[in-house]
């Protein structure tokens, strides 16, 4: 065995819970309530006797039968004036981008009839080049949220956009006469268009205002501060200001480099959580895995962090260090780097707890990087600006600067200034802010307490909010002018180097708002739109990409089809030149923090909530955390070892007879209390919270509480750590996870290798096909035995899947593309809670650790297999996406007493709503836990209103109108997007042409940031599915069961030496 | 009874349509021509009669006896406005004046396709057998309604049995009555047939059984027929708020289907005509034979169109025409008609049935699941001349090749699957 690695789901299973180990054997694992009904004190007090139960009973059917009897009368209107774009049953597509001030994609819009139902990447983008993540294609959701505003809104009450527009154009005229502070306060702005028009504003508010001119007093003084003075001043909830300057100090320029993941060989990330959340995750995270590929030269990534995040349970390398120990671990892999290199300039560093050789990670890290000089990527995400400049010096030193550092291409997805808003606070406590402009953020919520914004804003007598939909900051501004949905609107943006990405409207705007942008037009009098403005400056300010197939009537049309240009640079802009400064390195290496004792938290992003400003979103809320994989809630994630009884004694088993305990956290003087969630891999003495929540909802319930508020700042930059006293409460919560329900009854599924086994043996050795003994005793390989007929599988299409497990980071974004393309009901918290989760996929999360003979005894011998499951506090974590493996010797296929699931020749496993009867014996039968059973109606059942979006009017036309919408009582499961199969087939029909290798994708496929999952026709030779399948790292899940998945997996390879990282 | 009529007028459409094909291939050179009169042409021209254009049929004489060749009418048809303006034609001016100056739109015809439409309606023949076959299904249908509903008369034979038995029983005990008196035998008790009848049966176990039994039966056999109906709605006509007939427009008119179900070709649904697709004839068209113009008015007001002033009113609040949707196929099936039109290359009337002689559409077919099957099973896929099934066509052929089979019908490639239409 090449791999002696103990798996588990989840510390319920490793410590071998009794209640987990009792619902692993159950094929369901929900409780059914049988005995409870019957023992209720209530039945036996009824007077319903059995006769009029049969009576109701008998009545009812009748009724039932008569009602249905009844001919439907259904009215059909069709356009009065068909718009020519609109064919109905067509899908359109718009190129448009999404920006919210944090996540920026440039995807395509599906559009239905008008409505906008899916998002996909689009390809055409060199920032996020073709991926999506799952807050961007939730976003589509978010344009149907009811609780948008409907329109214009004064001191809390709807006003109409007249009376509105006019008292603030008076107010700005009042402020040109008679002087006085404008400020902006916007998240980061990449629009040029959008800065130029506030420049605009700017100067036409201080060019005072002629016909009423500055009013004086009767000695001749103005009356006022006089002029008028307008600022734009942008912020980051996540602020990357320290990066900036530390930029600017180290290579004088003030801005965030591009990065080239997919040429570094070796990548070292302090904290940087880079495939999901840090500044352009889904560009990177397409790069890294590009760089991930065994059979090429595989990347090798170190990690060092103190929660668990995406990131670091992707990594090769993970060292666990406390948030105060960064600077140490920065300076010590800089110290390493510079002894390795023969260089001069030691730092003094050391870490407090090292509990998982984090100094012999440091120093490997650092060996490698100085093997790959020019080839490595050093980063960090802490807000220090001195760590962020030792880490400047580390990669100047390596000569990674001008190769995998670009600073010719810079990202301006990151432009906030802590300095600047704090000035700006400041302002308005003194009172220096006439009127306060705030768009794209939620500064009231994001801020650090320490800020006191919401107090400081109290003393701006004017303050407008540009908010969609109501939030922390509109609730408390004077004037609520809601802007449209990004969705609805036209706007351009500059994300990274000289390219521009073009917004286009794919619907009519659906209440009455108005984008922020033409508001401004509006009050400043001008008879320009803003899609006037961004015509006229495109029209000739940028190159559109060659395509000749296609020629439009302008380049304004091609670039807002394609949705990506790039811009003409003007010469005076062209990229300076980084010069770098040895001094800045010296003078930041004597002022690093040191590492302090005592128990710290780490404030986290989550893949789904992220910032928050989604957080009323039923799919990012149901979306399980990638490591946690707890849904609907925010917690305290911990080391189980810091659990158990001789630490704070806390319950680490999920499910839903086990409440989590609870902590109350208190950092500064503020607390909250949360319930406390067992994360291997947390480093130990510190804890995890989650920022983003306090803001969403469950029907009545607010979710969580808002942790910006906790957030300290040093030296004026907001810090994302701090030190922290934890006591335990008596109280316990329920906490809803899906990674210990649906279990494989515990056998062995993720197969994983390292690059030195996979680069020097062949693939027996790694990826051994699986064998069993036939009837004449003979070992033969598990497909030339079964108890099945065969289906004719090799005659035209079998559609098939290839996911490898290499490059899947577990990030979610298949699984909320998969809701969005097949109205998979969202059931809320009490339902995950049963294990009544419809996600049509899930993304199985594995630790696992080496398996030490000392501790966990011979893996070989069964006597010992308890033994194997003893925990470690720091394991590595592999990611599996499972959905229907659309077996072609089905077991579900077998046992359906209606053929309600049957084989289709061109490999489906198909489900047939309408047959169903729900005896749910196919789910029984799965060996793979991915059948789903609709319980309730989740689109009439009144329990599922807050959750389900299909039941509220406007939040069905998210429907995908070619999938149907399932009932109660029936099975479901993933169904290959045959819709889409089916599609695609028609489209090459009518062409009369075969099926184009990659021009059917699944939602999943499609959505995948790192491609990890690929689709197609297994029977077409020369398709990539074809030679996924075939290749040498796939097999198939549960192989030895026979079942022949149409869906391989691809072996996971680890790029560490075997046995050379020893885990505590 | 439905059924009856409705095979009955299939069968008569079918006649009809075997020898509209005679007819036309005897025509076989004006095919093209045909086939672009319908496609460009029949919108706003009759070959014999006015409709918003003039009647064709003789204008190629009256143009070329003027001019003395075709090239004036053909350049008259390929762009009307520019032949007014540069040739200043007066005939020509004052076709436009008459025709309410509506402007015939630029054709993108070549100058031989123009020839072949105008040889095609040179060669023209009304088409006699179609009003003869029309007349014939309606006189089938009369015959059918005065025959009544079988179900009566078989009740009125039983009730004549019934009371025939009667009076047979009745004499026959009053002779046995009037024997026993004869042979001065006592007289039995009055009889009452009611009992006898019980009686009878309570000695004749096998004869209980077997009534049982049939009456069960028969009793059966109507429960599952009606149950089989429910939802069945062929034959479904229901009101609809405009008196639009399909019969005028694609029977007599013979507007091709696709000019106003244009989306047919392209997506799932053929698509119901949106306002201004009327309006594109009905601009001029203005009254109709059979409603006059209570019926085109009713357009008018949903899009909002002056009749007397011939223009669109200013800021009119349109409004959506409420057609009743007849053909209701189950929200959890998925149909789409290019799938059947284009690739399948099906006629319209497959499942739509006689829909050019419809005044108000009803539903033709049962579409319920075996009528979609049963078609499956039996219509051969036309896989030669579509790139798409070439590999799968060589496939098909090895794998049958026991069968000898060449031609496959849509169930040899999947057709009866599940997933091709359910998801």
């Amino acid at each position: 065995m090449s791999n002696n690695k103990v798996y588990w789901r989840g510390t319920e299973e490793l410590e071998k819970d009794p209640a987990f180990v009792k619902s692993a054997e159950k094929e369901f694992a929900e409780h059914l309530p049988i005995d409870e009904f019957l023992g209720k004190k209530e039945l036996d007090s009824t007077n319903t006797s059995r006769r009029d139960f049969l009576k109701f009973m008998g009545f009812g059917i009748t009724a039932a039968t008569l009602a249905a009897c009844e001919t439907p009368v259904v009215k059909s209107l069709p356009y009065v004036v068909k718009p020519d774009e609109v064919m109905p049953g067509i899908a359109n597509y718009y190129a448009s981008t999404h920006f919210d001030g944090f996540d920026f994609a440039s995807v395509l819009v599906k559009t239905r009839e008008g409505r906008p139902i899916h998002i996909e990447g689009n390809k055409l983008s060199k920032t996020t080049k073709g991926g999506v993540s799952a807050r961007v294609n939730s976003s589509v959701l978010s344009l149907y949220n009811k609780r948008r505003f409907e329109g214009p809104m004064k001191e809390g009450q709807s006003v109409d956009w007249a009376s509105v527009d006019s008292e603030i154009t008076t107010l700005l005229n009042n402020i040109r006469s008679n002087g006085g502070n404008v400020r902006f306060l916007s998240s980061t702005m990449i629009s040029p268009s959008s800065m130029g028009l506030i420049e605009e504003f700017k100067t036409w508010m201080e060019s005072g205002n002629a016909e009423d001119p500055v009013m004086t007093d009767s000695a001749g003084a103005p009356v006022g501060s006089g002029s008028a003075s307008v600022k734009h001043v942008m912020y980051d909830a996540v602020s990357s200001a320290a990066m900036i300057e530390a930029n600017k100090r180290t290579h004088g320029i003030a801005a965030i480099p591009g990065y080239d993941f997919d040429k570094a060989k070796v990548i070292v990330s302090f904290g940087a959580d880079f495939l999901v959340n840090w500044i352009n995750p889904i560009g990177y995270a397409r790069d890294y895995a590009k760089g991930r590929n065994p059979e090429g030269e595989m990347s090798k990534h170190y990690q060092f962090e103190s929660v668990m995040s995406t990131t670091g349970s992707n990594a090769d390398v993970r060292g666990a260090i406390k948030p105060s120990e960064m600077a140490a671990a920065v300076a010590m892999l800089g110290n390493a780097v510079v002894g390795m290199m023969g260089k001069e300039g030691v730092i003094s560093a050391s870490l407090v707890a090292d509990d998982n050789n984090v100094e012999a990670k440091i120093k490997d890290a650092a060996s490698k990087l100085v093997a790959a000089r020019g080839k490595g990527l050093v980063i960090s995400d802490s807000n220090d600006p001195n760590v962020q400049t030792i880490v400047n010096g580390i990669n100047e030193m390596l000569g990674n600067i001008g190769s995998t550092i670009d600073f010719s291409e810079t990202t301006n997805l990151r432009k906030g200034s802590d300095a600047d808003v704090a000035a700006m606070v400041g302002e308005m406590n003194g009172g220096q802010v006439d009127l306060l402009f705030v768009m794209d953020a939620d500064p009231s919520y994001t801020m650090p307490g320490a800020w006191g914004f919401a107090d400081a804003m109290a003393k701006v007598k004017n303050v407008v909010s540009f908010a969609e939909k109501p939030d922390f900051t509109s609730q408390d501004a004077k004037y609520v002018c809601p802007t449209h949905h990004y969705l609805e609107s036209w706007n351009d943006a500059n994300p990274y180097g000289a390219e521009v990405t073009f917004s286009q409207p794919a619907i009519n705007p659906i209440n009455k708002t108005r984008q922020w942008q033409d508001s401004l037009l509006t009050w400043m009098g001008s008879s320009e739109t803003y899609y006037d403005i961004l015509k006229k400056k495109w029209d000739t300010n940028v190159t559109a990409q060659d395509d000749p197939s296609v020629i439009f009537a302008s380049k304004w049309n091609k670039i807002v089809h394609d949705g990506v240009g790039t811009m003409a640079m003007p010469e005076e802009e062209t990229a300076v030149e980084p010069v770098f400064n040895p001094a800045a390195v010296s003078s930041a290496a004597s002022a690093l923090t040191k590492p302090q004792d005592g128990w710290e938290v780490t404030f986290y992003l989550k893949a789904g909530i992220g910032i928050g400003t989604n957080a009323d979103n039923p799919w990012l809320q149901e979306l399980p955390d990638p490591v946690t994989k707890v849904v609907w809630d925010q917690y305290v994630t911990m080391n189980p070892v810091d659990m158990d009884p001789e630490g704070f004694d806390l319950n680490t088993h999920l499910g839903e007879q086990q409440r989590s305990g609870m902590v109350r956290i208190t950092v500064n003087g503020a607390s909250m209390e949360l319930p406390v969630v067992a994360v291997p891999g947390q480093k130990r003495g510190t804890i995890g919270v989650a920022l983003g929540y306090g803001k969403g909802y469950e029907g009545e319930r607010l979710i969580g509480e808002n942790a910006f508020a906790m957030l300290p700042v040093a030296n004026g930059f907001i810090q994302y750590s701090a030190p922290v006293t934890i006591e335990k409460i008596e109280r316990r919560y329920n906490i809803a996870s899906t990674q210990t329900q649906h279990t494989m009854m515990g056998r062995k599924i993720l197969n994983e290798t390292t690059l030195t086994e996979f680069k020097g043996n062949d693939r027996e050795h790694w990826n051994p096909l699986v064998k069993i003994t036939n009837a004449y005793g003979e070992k033969v390989t598990v497909d030339k035995l079964d108890l099945w007929a065969e289906h004719d599988i090799d005659l035209g299409h079998r559609w098939g899947l290839s996911i490898d497990l290499n490059t899947c980071i577990g990030c979610g974004a298949c699984v909320t593309a998969c809701h969005s393309e097949n109205n998979v009901p969202v059931v809320g918290k009490d339902e995950v809670n049963r294990t009544r989760s419809m996600s049509w996929m899930r993304i199985d999360r594995y630790f696992s650790s080496d398996a030490d003979p000392e501790v966990h005894g011979d893996i070989n011998q069964e006597k010992d297999y308890h033994a194997m499951e003893i925990p470690s506090a720091y394991p590595e974590v592999g990611f599996m996406p499972v959905m229907c493996q659309h077996c072609n010797h089905a077991p579900c296929e077998t046992v359906c007493p209606v053929a309600a699931t049957t084989h289709s020749d061109e490999g489906y496993n198909q489900m047939t709503y309408n047959r169903c009867i729900g005896t749910r014996y196919c789910a029984n039968n799965c060996p793979f836990k991915v059948r789903r059973f609709n319980w309730f109606n989740y689109v009439g059942d009144s329990k599922f209103t807050d959750v389900n979006p299909s039941q509220d009017n406007l939040a069905r036309m998210v429907l995908n109108p070619d999938v149907v919408v399932r009932s109660r009582g029936v099975m479901e499961k993933c169904s290959l997007c045959v819709q889409r199969v089916q599609a695609g087939k028609l489209e090459a029909k009518k062409a009369g042409e075969p099926v184009r290798d990659g021009s059917i994708q699944t939602a999943c496929s499609s959505a995948c940031p790192t491609n990890a999952i690929t689709f197609g026709d297994i029977n077409d030779k020369n398709s990539q599915v074809c030679s996924q399948a075939m290749n040498d790292r796939a097999y198939n899940l549960l192989e030895e069961i026979g079942v022949q998945p149409n869906v391989w997996y691809q072996t996971k390879v680890r790029n560490t030496e075997p046995n050379a990282e020893q885990t505590a | 009874m439905r059924n009856t009529w409705v095979s009955l007028t299939k069968n008569l459409f079918f006649v009809t349509s075997v020898m509209s094909l005679l007819l036309m291939s005897s025509l076989a050179s004006a095919q093209d021509g045909e086939a672009i009169f319908k496609g460009n042409c029949t919108a706003c021209h009759k070959i014999d009669k006015k409709l918003v254009g003039p009647a064709l049929q003789g204008a190629r004489a009256k143009w070329a006896d003027r001019t003395g060749s075709d090239d004036a009418i053909i350049a008259w048809i390929k762009n009307s406005q520019a032949y007014m303006k540069e040739s200043g034609d007066p005939y020509a001016t004052q076709l436009f004046e008459d025709y309410n100056k509506s402007v015939m739109t630029p054709m993108a015809l070549s100058t031989d396709e123009v020839l072949a439409v105008l040889d095609y309606v040179d060669n023209w023949q009304p088409d006699v057998p179609v009003a003869e076959a029309g007349g014939g299904a309606g006189a089938g249908a009369a015959e059918q309604e005065s025959a009544g509903n079988p179900t009566i008369w078989l009740l009125l034979v039983v009730v004549i049995l019934f009371v025939v038995f009667r009076v047979l029983w009745g004499v026959n005990k009053s002779l046995d009555a009037l024997n026993r008196q004869n042979d001065g035998e006592p007289a039995p008790e009055p009889a009452d047939m009611f009992r006898e009848f019980i009686g009878f049966f309570g000695r004749n176990r096998i004869a209980t059984a077997l009534v049982i039994i049939v009456v069960g039966a028969y009793g059966a056999v109507l429960t599952w027929d009606f149950l089989n109906g429910i939802g069945v709605y062929d034959g479904y006509q229901p009101k609809q708020p405009i008196w639009f007939s399909h019969k005028i427009h694609a029977g007599q008119n013979g507007i091709n289907c696709v000019y106003c179900h244009n989306s047919v070709e392209k997506g799932k649904a053929a698509g119901i005509p949106s306002v201004n697709i009327c309006m594109n004839c009905h601009m001029g068209v203005q009254e109709g034979k059979v409603s006059g113009t209570k019926e085109i008015a009713k357009i008018y007001d949903a899009i909002g169109w002056d009749p007397d002033k011939n223009r669109y009113i200013d800021g009119y609040d349109q409004k959506p025409i409420e057609w009743v949707r007849i053909h209701n196929l189950q929200d959890f099936v998925y149909f789409n008609h290019s799938q059947h039109v284009v690739v399948g290359k099906q006629e319209c009337q497959t499942c739509h049935g006689p829909i050019e002689e419809m005044d108000e559409v009803y539903q033709y077919s049962e579409l319920i699941m075996g009528w979609c099957i049963n078609c499956h099973r039996e219509t051969n896929v036309s896989m030669n001349d579509n790139g798409y099934y070439e590999s799968i066509h060589e496939d098909l052929v090895e794998k049958y090749k026991g069968e000898g089979l060449e031609t496959f019908t849509v169930e040899h490639i999947g057709g009866l699957e599940c997933v091709k239409c359910h998801y």
